[in-house]
């Protein structure tokens, strides 16, 4: 490249124009994140939770690690089946300021929509939600009202576990049969936010 | 022994004392302090240095584009010509050695065609050459596209059909029928096709041929430009670059709309180019003429590619530049009007009626129902950007993103506040892995020439056996690839002292590195949305063979 652009003082003005401008737009970013509370949940640092002693490092190996740089969408995968009563679960408490009333907001997406597996979302040790994944799948947002922080924090558990007993209609599928595809689901988009205390209920839309 | 130590200037006490200071509070601080920092650090440089020194409007255009260029299109091609020529080398490593004689090949041809161009004699007429190298291109690839007889796969292959039956129900110009069908689209836009397909029935030379006739006449269209920006050997290097591309013969098999794509774009630079020269002659009226011209393909290359937006904005800040800076009659003259506003009450015109005449007659289509509303489309711009733009994305081929998000449908979800509050998650949790994912998606999206490999092999390696021929094609691809990227890398880095080097010549590769920043940035990518650089990348790889040599 020749040197009399790279040395020229409009290159100097635009370079600096630009780092400027962007600089400017990750502040007003930063501030608006901070501020709003509209912000999404980092999904990252959850506790895993599993019925059998290698659950843990099932979590860790379906879950998306750090490292790869997702931090907004938490995916548990049930090997397949050993028991009816497996499950494997993520768990995080969330301080909050107030004692208002809180919306525990989140999308659920199954790709396989399977009857022998059920995702299940629990706020403060309630079952607040649940559903066979087959319900979840393709996809379904699910919003929680009315959650009541218990000294200061609310506490939230997404789980995935087996439900072999929801294999009817459909032929039950052998737990170790190689054609049923293992159970997964991912929760995304998780937002927790005041709003009016109403009725505690559960809802699923957008 | 007495040394002269290096002088410190103001400027560069005060630029170090910024960065330290920001190093400093990006430990202590939060992140937004250090960014207000460093703005305010780059503002009063910026401001600073503007006080020192006389500005040129051409010099710093130049600088804004040669930017834009580094950022949006030479980084991410070093990436992608590390990670191709990776590939590249694994290929010639294969115990087979008809991999090492196939590039060997190839090799020998790209540089015996670039030398006969470059060394054409001036007793014969480039006509003669570029008739010459046109029939060889297009007789050799009809050859090929009738002996390989590829079918289309995955989406491909249902838009043809569906355009097939679209046409041969002999159904009116409606939605579906155009925009919802690029294929068909393509068909009428260029009714002298249809004997074409009249003549091949439904199989698959109706639309191999159209393509590989299409794909001439872009490398016409590129030659044409690069004549008139760097002369005829340019030109004639530029011509045998574009034609011997091995990915626009490969994605000739397959009813794609990349070719069509590359073939608006490059009509619409042209008119952009006709345009400003006609501006320049002082033949205003014919101007702007070409101009609401330029202002329509831009419409025909968004209904075709989605593209037009991008070709609107950059043409348009190009040609905002080109007002202010004016532009010269004569190459090496001082550009006319003398004063600043003058130049800009010339050029504003020219600038607007492409913008007006592509307002006007989109929103006339879109009155004849022929375009999705507005909001429809900013639904789907919605998805791609929430789709796209975590920082989870792992740079590899990420296509089925829009569609797996599709399918979810979630009905009442306003994606676009979504794609927002998702954007700004991101970049509160992780601000450094914006960079690393620009740059993760840069090295995928410049993986070029490998995509139309998937479409057209990899389908077919999950039914059945590994076709020797296709692993040999892939070769072929990647190694062409290389050659292509380093050979562009070259340019850039030494165009921007060409004499020739006038500011309309920077609108190709405007367009290219903007459309390439805004994919990376914002959009979901693959590899063949980048095909249009086989055409514009050939121009400034044939400059270095024109009026510089």
């Amino acid at each position: 490249m020749g040197p009399t652009l790279l040395r020229s003082p409009e290159l100097r003005i635009v370079a600096a124009a630009a780092v400027a401008a962007t600089c400017l737009g990750l502040a007003v970013l930063e501030v608006v994140a901070a501020r709003t509370d509209l912000l999404m949940l980092d999904l990252r640092e959850w506790r895993p939770v599993g019925s059998r002693p290698d659950a843990a490092a099932v979590f860790k190996s379906a879950q998306t690690a750090p490292s790869d740089l997702r931090p907004l969408q938490l995916d548990l995968r049930l090997a397949r089946p050993g028991s009816p009563s497996d499950f494997l679960a993520a768990e995080r408490t969330f301080e909050v300021d107030g004692d208002g009333c809180y919306r525990f907001r989140v999308y659920v997406w199954s790709p396989t929509p399977i009857h022998t597996a059920k995702s299940i979302i629990a706020v403060n040790d309630e079952i607040a939600w649940s559903a066979p994944l087959a319900e979840a799948s393709p996809g379904k947002g699910v919003s929680i009202e009315g959650v009541r922080p218990r000294q200061g924090t609310v506490e939230v558990r997404l789980e995935l576990r087996a439900d072999p007993v929801r294999a009817s209609p459909a032929p039950r599928a052998s737990p170790a049969s190689p054609a049923s595809p293992a159970p997964s689901v991912r929760f995304e988009y998780a937002v927790l936010r005041q709003a009016p205390c109403g009725e505690r209920e559960e809802g699923a839309g957008g | 022994m007495s040394r002269r130590l290096p002088t410190l200037s103001t400027g560069r006490i005060a630029v170090a004392g910024a960065v330290l200071l920001a190093a400093v509070l990006l430990v202590l601080a939060p992140a937004s302090v250090v960014f207000a920092l460093v703005f305010l650090g780059a503002l009063l440089y910026a401001v600073h240095t503007g006080r020192r020194h006389a500005l040129s409007p051409d010099g710093t255009v130049r600088a804004a584009v040669f930017l834009v260029t580094a950022a949006g299109l030479a980084l991410p091609a070093l990436l992608g010509l590390i990670t191709t020529s990776s590939q590249t080398l694994d290929s010639l490593l294969q115990p087979n050695a008809a991999f090492r004689k196939d590039l060997a090949l190839l090799a020998l041809v790209v540089v015996g065609t670039v030398a006969a161009a470059r060394f054409w004699p001036a007793r014969f007429q480039d006509r003669s050459f570029v008739l010459l190298m046109v029939t060889l291109a297009v007789l050799a690839k009809i050859a090929y596209v009738s002996v390989v007889q590829a079918e289309p796969v995955s989406d491909f292959a249902s838009m043809w059909r569906l355009s097939s039956s679209l046409l041969e129900e002999g159904l009116e110009a409606t939605r579906s029928g155009l925009e919802g069908n690029r294929w068909a689209h393509f068909e009428r836009i260029l009714p002298f096709l249809f004997p074409v397909r009249t003549a091949f029935g439904p199989g698959p030379a109706a639309y191999a041929v159209p393509n590989v006739l299409l794909a001439a006449a872009t490398s016409l269209l590129t030659y044409r430009l690069a004549r008139r920006w760097f002369g005829r050997t340019a030109a004639r290097v530029a011509l045998v670059l574009s034609l011997l591309a091995v990915e626009t013969t490969i994605i000739a098999e397959i009813p794609t709309h990349e070719i069509p794509g590359a073939f608006y774009t490059l009509l619409a630079l042209t008119l952009f180019q006709i345009a400003w020269d006609l501006q320049a002659q002082g033949r205003s009226r014919a101007a702007l003429l070409v101009g609401a011209a330029f202002g329509l393909s831009i419409l025909v290359l968004d209904f075709q590619r989605s593209t037009g937006s991008v070709m609107l904005l950059s043409t348009t800040l190009l040609g905002l530049g080109l007002a202010v800076a004016g532009e010269p009659s004569q190459e090496g003259e001082r550009p006319e009007g003398g004063k600043r506003w003058t130049r800009l009450r010339r050029g504003l015109p020219l600038v607007l009626v492409p913008v007006l005449a592509f307002a006007l007659a989109n929103a006339g289509v879109r009155g004849a129902d022929l375009r999705t509303p507005p909001e429809e489309r900013a639904k789907g711009a919605g998805i791609g950007l929430a789709s796209a733009t975590d920082s989870a994305g792992d740079g590899s081929y990420v296509y089925y993103a829009n569609n797996y998000l599709w399918r979810y449908g979630l009905s009442g979800v306003n994606w676009q506040r979504l794609a927002l509050v998702k954007l700004a998650s991101d970049t509160h949790y992780h601000p450094g892995a914006r960079l690393i994912h620009y740059l993760r998606k840069a090295r995928a999206l410049f993986t070029l020439g490998t995509q139309t490999y998937f479409y057209l092999y990899e389908a077919k390696f999950l039914e059945g056996p590994i076709d020797p021929v296709a692993g040999r094609i892939y070769a072929l691809c990647v190694g062409f690839t290389s050659l292509f990227l380093a050979a562009l890398l070259v340019a850039l880095a030494r165009i921007w002292d060409l004499p020739a080097l006038r500011l309309p010549t920077l609108a190709p590769l405007f367009f290219l590195a903007t459309f390439s920043a805004v994919l990376l940035l914002l959009a979901e990518i693959q590899p063949r949305y980048m095909f249009p650089i086989w055409y514009i990348g050939a121009i400034y790889i044939g400059a270095l063979f024109g009026r510089s040599a």
